[in-house]
């Protein structure tokens, strides 16, 4: 049996309408008093959020810019670099450099002009100096970059080695070498510091003749690089030179080398070093 | 028949001697860090490689620091640290100031080999060290010591 079927119809009361009616404008009237302070809060907070990012990214454009801010001495001050947890640089007066990267694996400087000191204790290939006539890499080493600001400089290495790229050109100075950095040529044929005068003289003259007649052994570093630099007409001579001071593996082809074979030339290169 | 015999072994003597002189013999090369190929040795005093030794693994390889010290004789054992080629090693300075030399001893297959290196300011002096194909005796120390010249090697 349904019961509502059978009760009767009764209209309410006005009064209950009107209560009604004033208990909905009662929450009308909260509501429209909440919706305000809602909209400050959010309109604060994203205020907030958003001069805290701008903060955070106007201290990581400062920290990039300031890497790339020059560093400059006097003629009178010196002061000394630390590069990361690999080393430091020491520069010398009236220089001037930046850091370019310092990240773990990449810490990078550039020249423009004056002396610096390196020493690194990385393994190789982690530490760069740029200047205008090509790029330094530490193969594990100390030594000196001397710049002019035409891109002139002199590279001397005291620990290690070092190699000195520009356009593909390099050149691999280890420790008691040195050499002439220059402007758009890049490095010059290293050559070890107690060469016979004569030896330096013809390597800064470019005399072939002079240079074949007075190597020595441990002069086949210069002989080394300039297998890769003279005409093919001159590099047996000179591949030559190379084997009658010092003798190589008979596995060494004569042939690959003078062909300039990558691997060939990597591989002489091992086995002089035993003599450098 | 006993003279027979010794007619055939002079001759035969002569042609196999001097195959066995050619053979390389067991010795020493050294060389600045840069020349081992590996970063590791980058502080070392030098590195150096046994050269005529078959099986250079099992080469048995010594070094030990003779110096005159304000001039009192002594001596430290050093550490040789093998690369990861066979038969090259890298000797790490222990030294301090003073004339020092370093002494190389090695044996391999019955073969003995032995260096005295001097080191000045600037390394291992490559002109005043001597290699022998035995271990460098006391008097041959002795003398490369006292060949330093005043204010010792630069």
């Amino acid at each position: 049996m349904n019961i509502r079927e059978h009760l009767p119809l009764v209209e309410a009361p006005q009064s209950v309408w009107d209560a009604i009616e004033a208990a909905m404008r009662e929450g009308e009237y909260r509501d429209a008093r909440r919706r305000p302070r809602s909209r400050i809060f959010f309109a604060v907070a994203a205020a907030a959020i958003f001069f805290v990012a701008a903060g955070v990214y106007l201290l990581w454009v400062r920290q990039w810019r300031s890497q790339e801010q020059w560093i400059e001495t006097s003629a009178s001050t010196q002061t000394t670099l630390r590069i990361g947890d690999i080393g430091s640089v020491k520069l010398g007066p009236n220089t001037r450099l930046r850091v370019l990267a310092d990240r773990a694996d990449n810490h990078r400087l550039q020249l423009a002009h004056g002396t610096i000191s390196a020493r690194i204790t990385a393994p190789p290939r982690m530490f760069f100096v740029d200047t205008k006539s090509g790029t330094a890499i530490d193969l594990g080493c100390e030594y000196a970059l001397n710049m002019d600001d035409d891109g002139s400089g002199i590279l001397r290495v005291t620990r290690g080695w070092v190699s000195f790229q520009w356009k593909g050109l390099e050149s691999l100075i280890p420790a008691g070498a040195m050499c002439r950095i220059k402007p758009r040529e890049g490095a010059d044929l290293p050559y070890f510091e107690d060469a016979a005068p004569e030896f330096v003289q013809s390597v800064e003259r470019g005399s072939l003749d002079s240079m074949l007649d007075s190597a020595r052994i441990r002069d086949t570093l210069t002989l080394w690089h300039l297998l890769s630099r003279v005409a093919p007409d001159d590099r047996a001579r000179v591949y030559d030179r190379i084997t009658s001071l010092t003798p190589v593996p008979a596995t060494l082809s004569r042939e690959r080398a003078l062909a300039l074979d990558p691997e060939t030339l990597n591989q002489l290169k091992e086995e002089l070093a035993w003599k450098w | 028949m006993k003279t027979a015999k010794c007619r055939f072994l002079a001759p035969a003597a002569l042609i196999f001697l001097p195959v066995f002189a050619l053979a390389q013999a067991f010795t020493f090369e050294i060389a600045s860090p840069v020349a081992a190929q590996d970063f590791r040795f980058k502080t070392a005093a030098f590195v150096f490689r046994t050269t005529g030794c078959v099986e250079p693994e099992k080469a048995e390889i010594s070094a030990t620091a003779h110096g005159l010290v304000d001039g009192a004789r002594r001596s430290m054992p050093l550490k040789v640290m093998p690369s990861s080629k066979a038969g090259v090693y890298a000797v790490i300075q222990q030294w301090g100031s003073g004339r020092w030399a370093v002494v190389l001893k090695g044996s391999c297959a019955g073969a003995q080999a032995g260096a005295i290196i001097p080191v000045g300011q600037l390394g291992f002096v490559r002109d005043a060290s001597k290699f022998f194909t035995h271990p460098p005796t006391a008097a041959e120390i002795d003398a490369a010591l006292k060949a330093f010249p005043e204010g010792g090697y630069k």
